[in-house]
């Protein structure tokens, strides 16, 4: 086949007596848009990074335009034409967008940077993708979804016949999320073939030709995107029967506040947020990225400083709110950003689970071994946290199993309100259904819960109300079997003339 | 159904344990330093020069057991040579010139280190001073406060009590210094290990964003840390200052590069959140006895300088090494 540009056949890679990836055979053609899914440990990242020259595979043959390559690291694999966006920016904040884009490969004259070739080099780059973003703008005064593009635009710098995109859209919204499909799309025409990670099924009938699944390291299937439905692909992504989507009766909700706030402001962020949340509640709080979501839980932990506003906690307000104070109350926070704030990487399951207990539940001084051993299987088993052993170190194990520690650990601290932020974000499909069981299971315990999340899915499936945030004002208030995602969406697009 | 699940848990809890104790490597580096200065030299492995090598230890090694929490936490302490001669010089000019009783001066030395060090803490925790950067100015400032104290003389401190307490033998073989070594490490395992606040040390390094979320009082940590390393330099100052029967102002010279060595050798990572009061122990015997070792040899003493760095980097590198290794 002339048109073949990627031929692997029988990759093969175990660390540790682990097999990560067994025996995968992978082809890709010219233009070709290939969706990779599976789990988290499926092995995904196993053959992207084989593909891309970070890890050099056990057995088997990578094959470039029908020539075989051992790359000797990803750079020789970069400079042999394959390209990858990790989902983790490569960025560097306080460099200009042009220098990020040509970053590495700054082309030079005398020993000294050329600074033209540089601009030059970016904005054919950058006009490769089809997009305007100012040449000379620090990077880290762009939006998100922007960085995003000069990410993609910087695999773009060496021409790569190969481009690996993983999870992409994992922090964009709707609106971007759609532009980006559409770039990809343009960029696979013009002969670039196109690895797609994610975890998004929705997403892959907009984007891919073809799909292929991973699971346990083996690959379970490989066919045209057209010639299956998503509940398909669902199934052979978990390997369990398909499932038909569940919907939760919002139970009567209780009277009880237990946490009100009141004109939550904070610098051009939020605008006066209110709301309040019954015992036992889910509250869903949906919104674009940058509607202050996450800045208003901020606010309410007392994490932010300088946020104005009242907290009332069970009839009594809250006064110079900070985050251990929130927690002595009883009110815990879940951060988005689950490697930068949430996680001890380098500490143990375990005391990953006990840092919040100590000193609340459990004694301020000495520790009583017995009785956080128990706690932490406790919280193990109920959660279904799997890890080899419960001292092992959190930061190997998945994403998935990383949230719920964090979870477990204000769960073993006995909070009574937890405000989730995107606790669903870069988990795999079966950790989320957990989740969504777990965060159920906890409000028909009486606990009340803030779910915050990108995926309207989610909200019209695990919550009972919905808020909609929209520019730092709570607007709408839907309830569960209301929160459709098309009306969430609809109404968190909705323009500010409409309102007022 | 539980039973079982709680027995495999039991299994896979102590295959983790076998898995996890990286501190086998170095117990074996241990033993092949003590096999190989025992044959080449008849003198090293006897009892008098093992206790000997304890006592010596003993002058940098409680300082590196406080450094372990230091580094751990995150952070770093290089003013603990200085802080010694402060603490050193105080005492001498306390006793000999204003003629305070011993255990008052003591008390005041001791306090005065832990102020010392809770000023780098506060720095630290409210100001965002990097320690590396305060212990650094540190270094100076209490080294010359030293020396201005004492006009950079000795003053001699006579009391026989002071030189036993310091530098004298229990049953007139074991040197009590040795057993402040073992009572420093007991002390500083205990609170590693079994205390909130030891954990809570393991968690500001491990991640001190997290540990500011998950309610855990960061700064009262990092305070407290920096105050029992300078109180840890303090106790190595008076037991120098014993040995030497005077305050001295030119003592510890070098001092927080063994036990920052020591800490090091021992497998705590500076990156912080990782280490152990078990693996420092075994850094500062093997720091000490290789010292010992390269005496009784007859190494040129420039050439022990050498070796003392190269250790230091081999240990760093296999730090590194295996902090790769488990991370992928």
């Amino acid at each position: 086949m002339s048109d073949m540009v990627l031929s692997c056949r029988g990759l093969t890679k175990t660390f540790d007596a682990v097999t990560a990836l067994s025996e995968v055979d992978f082809d890709l053609h010219r233009g070709e848009v290939r969706a990779l899914l599976g789990k988290n440990g499926a092995g995904k990242s196993t053959l992207v990074n084989l593909i891309s020259g970070a890890f050099k595979p056990d057995s088997g043959s990578i094959e470039l335009d029908g020539e075989r390559v051992v790359w000797a690291g990803p750079s020789a694999a970069q400079a042999g034409g394959i390209a990858v966006v990790h989902q983790e920016f490569s960025l560097v904040p306080g460099l200009s967008v042009a220098e990020n884009v040509t970053l590495g490969r700054w082309p030079k004259k005398l020993g000294l940077i050329d600074n033209a070739r540089v601009n030059e080099v970016a904005r054919q780059a950058l006009e490769k993708l089809g997009v305007k973003v100012p040449l000379s703008a620090e990077v880290q005064s762009l939006p998100l979804a922007e960085q995003q593009l000069v990410e993609i635009a910087k695999a773009l710098v060496g021409d790569p016949r190969v481009l690996i995109l993983d999870e992409p859209t994992s922090a964009l919204n709707s609106r971007e999320v759609e532009t980006l499909l559409a770039l990809i799309r343009r960029l696979a025409s013009t002969g670039i073939s196109v690895i797609y990670v994610s975890h998004r099924m929705k997403e892959i009938p907009l984007v891919a030709d073809t799909l292929t699944v991973l699971r346990d390291g083996e690959e379970i299937s490989t066919q045209d995107v057209a010639s299956v439905s998503s509940e398909q692909v669902a199934s052979l992504v978990s390997g369990t029967p398909e499932k038909s989507g569940r919907l939760i009766a919002p139970r009567k909700r209780s009277d009880r506040v237990v946490l009100e706030a009141q004109g939550i402001s904070y610098a051009g962020r939020l605008d006066e947020a209110s709301f309040s949340l019954a015992a036992g509640e889910v509250l869903g709080l949906a919104g674009l990225l940058g509607s202050g979501r996450t800045e208003l839980l901020q606010s309410v932990f007392g994490q932010l400083r300088g946020s104005t506003g009242t907290v009332i906690l069970n009839g009594s307000e809250v006064k110079r709110r900070s985050p251990r104070k929130m927690l002595n109350l009883g009110v815990g926070y879940t951060p988005e950003d689950r490697k930068g704030w949430g996680i001890f990487p380098v500490l143990g399951l375990d005391e990953n689970i006990l840092v919040s207990a100590r000193g609340r539940v459990l004694p301020k001084f000495w520790r009583i071994v017995r009785r956080e051993r128990r706690i932490v299987s406790e919280m193990i088993a109920s959660l279904g946290i799997r890890a080899s052993s419960p001292q092992q170190p959190i930061g190997t194990l998945s994403g998935g199993n990383q949230q719920k520690a964090v979870i477990g650990r204000a769960l073993a601290a006995n909070l009574q309100i937890l405000l989730l932020d995107e606790p669903t974000r870069g988990v795999d499909l079966e950790a989320k259904a957990q989740l969504y069981d777990v965060i159920r299971g906890l409000a028909d315990e009486g606990i009340s819960i803030i779910f915050v999340s990108s995926e309207l899915e989610e909200i019209a499936e695990v919550c009972d109300r919905a808020l909609i945030l929209r520019d730092g004002h709570v607007y709408e208030d839907v309830k569960g079997s209301e929160a459709t995602p098309e009306k969430v969406l609809a109404l968190a697009m909705k323009q500010e003339d409409v309102h007022e | 159904m539980s039973n079982e699940a709680f027995g495999t848990n039991r299994v896979s809890q102590i295959w983790g344990v076998i898995k996890g104790w990286e501190s086998l490597g170095l117990l074996i580096a241990l033993f092949l330093l003590y096999v190989s200065l025992s044959t080449a030299s008849p003198l090293f492995f006897t009892l008098s020069n093992q206790l000997a090598i304890l006592q010596n230890a003993a002058f940098f090694g409680i300082v590196a057991f406080a450094m372990t929490l230091v580094i751990v936490s995150g952070e770093i302490d290089i003013s603990v040579g200085s802080q010694a001669a402060l603490s050193s010089s105080m005492l001498g000019i306390l006793i000999t010139n204003q003629g305070v009783s011993m255990p008052i001066a003591v008390v005041i030395v001791m306090a005065t280190a832990a102020l010392i060090g809770s000023f780098t803490g506060v720095m630290r925790a409210y100001f965002g001073v990097p320690t590396f950067i305060s212990t650094l100015a540190m270094y100076f400032v209490l080294r010359g406060l030293a020396q201005l104290l004492t006009n950079n003389f000795p003053f001699p401190i006579d009391r026989d009590l002071f030189f036993y307490w310091g530098s004298g033998k229990l049953f007139g073989l074991v040197p009590v210094a040795a057993v402040y070594l073992l009572i420093a490490a007991v002390v500083v395992g205990l609170v590693a290990r079994r205390t909130v606040f030891g954990r809570s040390v393991y968690a500001v390094g491990g991640n001190i964003k997290a540990a500011t979320l998950s309610g855990i009082p960061v700064r009262r940590v990092k305070i407290v840390v920096m105050a029992i390393s300078a109180l840890a330099a303090s106790i190595a100052g008076l037991l120098q200052s014993a040995l030497l029967s005077s305050g001295n102002s030119t003592i510890a010279i070098g001092l927080e590069f063994d036990a920052i060595a020591a800490t090091i050798i021992g497998g705590t990572a500076l990156t912080g959140g990782k280490g152990s009061v078990f693996g420092t122990a075994i850094g500062i015997v093997m720091i000490a006895a290789l010292l010992n070792g390269m005496v009784l040899l007859g190494v040129n003493a420039y050439a022990q300088q050498v070796v003392r760095g190269v250790i230091v980097l081999v240990a760093v590198f296999v730090n590194v090494w295996r902090g790769r290794r488990t991370l992928s």
